[in-house]
């Protein structure tokens, strides 16, 4: 029997971005019996060394439009989300570790629950993922062990390697959904993934 | 839905894992008042029946120990109360026998996946908004 095609997840999870497009990846990876490999990436790393900015350090016009397209985005999709949460900017480099760790010891399709849970902690719930307690409430409310949290710190290895895999696969952005060696940026590139996974011309 | 609406509790059996990370981005569409279980199987969902009485039991059709309508079926036989219970069929079977048959077995609706997550948050209101509708 041939292997599923496997989707390389490259996202952060501080990402808006990413959490709009999170169902939509699921649905995608339900009906097409793709298998998927979760990359959370440090975005601080993959945007200096792919001509990237920080939000903070974009321009006047890129930082409104984004503004535009969240609330877009979100009212299409039925998606709760507060344009300006409390906790943002925030690192996402804890919850990467645990997703990473989750990923690990739970199997992928436990941390795309978590992975879910945690973007709408931030975009939803106003909640700070870079808070440990945080992400232990988080694995709770997933009925995670709480032992995972233990677990993360040793992932920052892996973490920075799956960052380094992100730049060497050409990902600039999150998030960014890789099938064969082909990117698929951005949430609203999901049709066109679709498309190749079931076999139909992108 | 209006801000008077009461809690709800769904019941989701399913054994694809991609399937119940799906339902939970429904649940994020609806009220936060809304609760989800999941379960994986029959024998766990007649287990969590026994514990808690839900609102709305979700089937997926093809379960590994026993299929959808085996489960309705059993869930009846443990708890008469429950056949009062609002229980729809997902499954990505179209053919109109199969849909007859869930339907004659008692339920109330049959959803075909793939899982549209829009579609499903819709739907979920629609029933739970014509299961209160005292009109």
């Amino acid at each position: 029997m041939s292997q599923p095609p496997t989707v390389d997840y490259y996202f952060a999870p501080q990402s808006p971005w990413a959490y709009l497009g999170h169902a939509r990846l699921c649905a995608v990876l339900a009906e097409s019996g793709a298998a998927v490999r979760l990359r959370p990436v440090d975005l601080g790393t993959v945007f200096p060394a792919s001509g990237g900015l920080p939000l903070a350090q974009r321009a006047p016009q890129r930082q409104a439009y984004r503004l535009v397209e969240l609330r877009r985005f979100s009212e299409w999709l039925g998606l709760p989300l507060n344009l300006q949460p409390r906790c943002f900017p925030v690192s996402g480099d804890a919850a990467a570790r645990l997703l990473i760790a989750t990923d690990l010891a739970a199997g992928s399709a436990a941390a795309l629950r978590l992975a879910g849970a945690v973007f709408a902690a931030v975009w939803a719930e106003e909640r700070n993922i870079a808070d440990p307690a945080t992400l232990a409430a988080l694995l709770d409310e997933q009925n995670l062990p709480g032992d995972l949290l233990a677990q993360a710190e040793a992932q920052q290895a892996r973490y920075e390697d799956y960052t380094r895999q992100a730049l060497a696969a050409g990902v600039f952005g999150a998030p960014s959904y890789v099938l064969d060696g082909e990117i698929f940026w951005g949430q609203d590139r999901l049709d066109f993934l679709r498309r190749r996974l079931l076999g139909t011309a992108a | 839905m209006p801000d008077s609406a009461p809690p709800r509790h769904v019941l989701y059996v399913e054994d694809d894992r991609i399937n119940i990370v799906l339902m939970e981005e429904v649940f994020r569409r609806l009220p936060a008042d809304w609760t989800l279980e999941c379960v994986e199987d029959g024998a766990q969902a007649l287990a969590a029946l026994a514990e808690r009485r839900p609102d709305l039991l979700l089937v997926d059709m093809n379960l590994p120990d026993m299929n959808g309508l085996e489960l309705l079926a059993r869930l009846r036989e443990q708890d008469p109360a429950l056949s009062t219970l609002c229980c729809v069929a997902l499954s990505a079977d179209s053919l109109p026998e199969q849909v007859e048959a869930a339907r004659a077995a008692g339920f109330c609706d049959y959803w075909l996946k793939p899982i549209d997550v829009l579609q499903l948050a819709d739907a979920l209101r629609a029933l739970d908004a014509a299961s209160t509708d005292p009109h």
